[in-house]
């Protein structure tokens, strides 16, 4: 019989899709807590995701909350819009916001996200530079651009690479700026990424590699930019995007164990009593690797909040790791990888094709009898199905090459033999 | 409450050899998008033949973790629907769903997923094979609310009146205030110790007052100009024995209370004595079936028949084994508002009948198909069989289920059959007195 427990009250920090999943989990286990979220943005919660297809045009700005007031009431929730945490005192149980008022909790749940990196650049402060973050980076990038020909993305990450696709669908000029030799570096081999950049190219894209940013300048209405190796870049608008870190000032300075991230365990706790961490923010183990490590992606982020939130509510459930995965469409492609982008060590197995001519690529990788990693360029196969076969850790033993050959069936048929049986053995 | 919808049912075991007519009907039906909604899978190779699509999942991941808030999934109809003009293309859905039931139109950028053709789904007239039906969801599923009795009480394994008990508060709903006395259910109709795994108002009484307790709690509330529904949940020896008087009196009073009794046949709880509804022949520890014992020699009390007669407005008998004829009685129960409502439930004990826990389903239906235990109801005085048996079965199919019946002989057999038949005989009577008072 589950222990009555007396009404408590839940604070959520942050209102995306940890903070969210969160809520809905707590609401489904227990209908009498008090729970609040507090959120820093003036809107309604909307995903950073979208902000690049606001930039094209393929989203209108009064389209892009994800929850309306409705579903707060629904939930018997209390959404605080435009406060911001600023500080938590474990002891005394207690939130303090930027206005000075105090908020009492009995769990805390910080799921206070990301926020842009700001890359080390001499200069940088004196051009007037912009990321794309926020819906006010978004307004403001809008607005900029609107008298700009020419623009650098520094960076070639997911987010440079959406931006820069959105601006090209636009009708800019663009250049991209990657330190590694290669775009897409987290999630993508040199391979891979050589066939999505030559799609950029053909869009009318340029590509500066392995290039490390000397500084940047003001030159005449636009910005000069000094890259190592290269000739000196002339651009109308520079955009920063070289990745996110975890929002964590405020827990590190109440004394919660932070390293790039918040620590937390496999239910999501934090080094503080009853204060937990999920989302862009927690720092959580790594699936394969069994390592801590941040994994900045919204399936992450709603898996985190879930296992938070149930735990939070007295339930116990255990978080099975975060495995890296993302998705990226571009100009009616898409490539997607999940799992490790390079074999770990020899012991993995790896087995690639690619059509240079088609932009067709396809990567599977093999620790032992388990798949552990994959890449897919404009190949035909369920990503979700894929990424299921690698977190069940399936026995793919004697069909590894038939898996290759045949992805987008193979990997159906196994899934639908490990759910109809549900007792193919796992890796260990 | 919701959450029990009409299904796209599949039986992939029945998909022929390359056939794919499901996923050609439905890509040409509708041809908005690259590829059908369901998929065939066949693997030469191996044998297998298979479909995957969208399962409509209860808690669908794909909504959870769509950026732009385009999934949503239909209180209405369960489906779980893209909104196209929301739909950025991003395919964060494909990456999540594991069952490869949303799929992404990389040229068009939106994402697709079935929709079940809002309840009519073409690939189901395309498919010969049987492999499609469209399930309806049972209808004794819009009767229930949310289940208010949390798991981990103190009924045996395999109970009936735990599953009774729990069904009933979800069909008459959390505004209830539950009556309870000492006896199995004690402990989700009173609480152990400070704890009570019943989410609703309870008031627990001793099994010789609870009619007279329920009387003055509804009483109050009348005058408080509240109407509120009290209902009872209480076992056998303190419905026909112990408490049978103040029974009998709000009865005769007119008190308008729903009275549940779960008829485990014996003082189950405190070590299986014989109760006044210990049928004929039936073992218990103070009816033995040992030396010249033979186990219970009398008859069972007809309670049912017995509260019939003080001319209440309804009574019925129910079954745990037919959960929709429960569901539609208590649902007239409740809504009698000029005097009592009682229901006769029957509920075997797994572990006072000597009977395995997994066959408790199977006994409440064998009780039904051989007669001994009948649904039947009695609305202002019109009798009616809810279930009438056409051809039914030897009380010996009934008994062999379980051990309180195995010292059993030939006569007793017969006895007991007699017995079983004279009191079909009754209610088959007044039955055709309620249709034709002239017969």
């Amino acid at each position: 019989m589950a222990k009555p427990v007396s009404k408590r009250k839940h604070v959520i920090i942050g209102c995306g899709p940890a903070a969210l999943a969160a809520l809905e989990k707590i609401r489904s286990i227990t209908s009498e807590d008090e729970i609040t979220l507090v959120t820093k943005e003036d809107s309604y919660p909307y995903s950073p995701m979208i902000l690049p297809y606001l930039l094209s045009g393929k989203m209108r700005e009064a389209d892009i909350a994800i929850r309306q007031g409705s579903y707060f009431e629904r939930m018997k929730s209390t959404l605080l819009k435009g406060k911001e945490v600023t500080a938590v005192q474990p002891r005394k149980k207690e939130v303090t916001y930027s206005n000075g008022d105090t908020e009492t909790y009995d769990s805390l749940l910080i799921a206070s996200g990301s926020e842009p990196l700001r890359p080390s650049i001499t200069g940088l402060d004196g051009v007037g530079s912009v990321g794309l973050h926020t819906l006010a980076d978004c307004r403001n990038l809008a607005q900029e651009l609107e008298d700009k020909k020419t623009v650098s993305v520094i960076g070639g990450g997911l987010i440079g690479m959406g931006v820069a696709a959105a601006l090209l669908e636009r009708g800019h000029e663009v250049s991209i700026v990657e330190r590694e030799d290669r775009v897409l570096p987290l999630y993508f081999d040199a391979e891979a990424a050589m066939l999505i950049q030559q799609i950029f190219v053909h869009k009318g894209a340029q590509f500066l590699l392995g290039a490390e940013v000397a500084k940047v300048q003001r030159q005449g209405r636009g910005v000069e930019i000094s890259v190592r190796d290269y000739p000196p870049l002339l651009t109308d608008l520079l955009i920063t995007a070289v990745g996110v870190k975890a929002r964590s000032s405020f827990a590190q300075a109440a004394g919660i164990k932070t390293n790039r991230g918040i620590v937390v365990d496999n239910r999501m706790r934090t080094s503080g009593k009853d204060i937990y961490a999920a989302g862009d923010v927690a720092e959580a183990q790594s699936f394969l690797t069994k390592e801590h490590g941040m994994c900045p992606i919204v399936p992450t982020a709603v898996a985190q909040g879930e296992v938070a939130g149930a735990n939070m509510a007295g339930e116990n459930m255990e978080y099975q790791g975060w495995i890296p995965r993302n998705i990226f469409n571009f100009f009616g492609n898409r490539a997607f990888s999940v799992g490790v982008s390079l074999p770990l060590d020899n012991s993995c197995e790896e087995m690639k094709w690619a059509d240079e001519k088609a932009k067709q690529y396809k990567k599977l990788i093999y620790q032992d009898d388990a798949l552990i990693g994959c890449a897919f360029l404009n190949v035909d196969v369920d990503p979700g199905i894929v990424h299921y076969l690698i977190a069940q850790g399936l026995h793919i033993g004697s069909q590894k090459e038939a898996l290759f050959q045949k992805p987008k069936e193979i990997s159906r048929w196994l899934m639908l033999e490990a759910e109809r049986k549900q007792t193919l053995p796992s890796k260990s | 409450m919701g959450g029990f919808y009409d299904h796209l049912r599949i039986e992939p075991d029945r998909c022929p050899d390359g056939c794919s007519a499901c996923e050609q009907a439905c890509a040409l039906e509708r041809g908005d998008y690259s590829s059908g909604r369901i998929q065939a899978v066949h693997i030469d190779a191996v044998g297998f033949h298979g479909l995957v699509t969208c399962i409509q999942c209860s808690k669908p991941l794909c909504a959870n973790v769509c950026p732009s808030g385009a999934i949503n999934k239909s209180e209405k109809d369960g489906v779980v629907r893209i909104n196209e003009d929301k739909c950025i293309g991003c395919g964060m859905c494909t990456l999540e769903c594991p069952y490869g039931g949303v799929y992404l139109d990389a040229a068009k950028g939106k994402a697709f997923k079935c929709d079940t053709c809002d309840g009519k789904p073409k690939c189901l007239e395309a498919c010969e094979h049987d492999v499609l039906s469209f399930a309806k969801s049972r209808a004794v599923y819009s009767y229930l609310h949310e289940d208010i009795v949390t798991s981990g009480n103190t009924f045996c394994l395999g109970c009936a009146a735990d599953l009774g008990f729990r069904f009933m508060m979800r069909v008459l709903g959390r505004d209830c205030i539950v009556f309870g006395a000492p006896g199995c259910a004690g402990t989700v109709t009173g609480g152990m110790m400070m704890m009570m795994p019943t989410k609703a108002a309870a008031a627990f009484c001793l099994m010789t007052n609870v009619p007279s307790v329920m009387t003055g709690v509804k009483r109050y509330f009348q005058k408080k100009g509240k109407d509120v529904t009290c209902v009872a949940f209480v076992g056998d020896g303190a419905t026909a024995d112990i408490g049978f008087q103040p029974l009998s009196g709000a009865a005769e009073r007119g008190e308008n209370l729903i009275y549940v009794c779960y008829d485990n046949e014996g003082y189950m709880n405190t070590g299986i004595q014989r109760s006044s509804t210990t049928p004929y022949g039936g073992w218990t520890t103070t009816t033995p079936a040992t030396g010249k014992g033979r186990g219970k020699q009398r008859t069972a009390k007809n309670i049912p028949l017995i509260m019939a007669a003080h001319g209440i407005p309804y009574v019925a008998t129910a079954s745990p084994g037919d959960l929709e004829d429960f569901a539609r009685k208590l649902v007239k129960a409740k809504a009698v508002k000029d005097g009592l409502s009682y229901i006769h439930l029957f509920s075997p004990c797994p572990t006072g009948w000597r009977a395995s826990p997994d066959r408790v389903i199977d006994i409440c239906r064998m009780a039904v198909e051989t007669n001994y235990f009948p649904l039947w109801e009695m609305e202002k005085g019109e009798y009616r069989l809810t279930r009438r048996v056409k051809k039914p079965k030897p009380i010996q199919e009934f008994t062999k289920l379980m051990g309180r019946f195995s010292h059993l002989q030939e006569r007793d057999y017969e006895e007991l059959q007699k017995i079983v038949d004279s009191r079909l005989k009754v209610i088959e009577g007044l039955v055709r007195i309620s249709s034709d008072p002239c017969s």
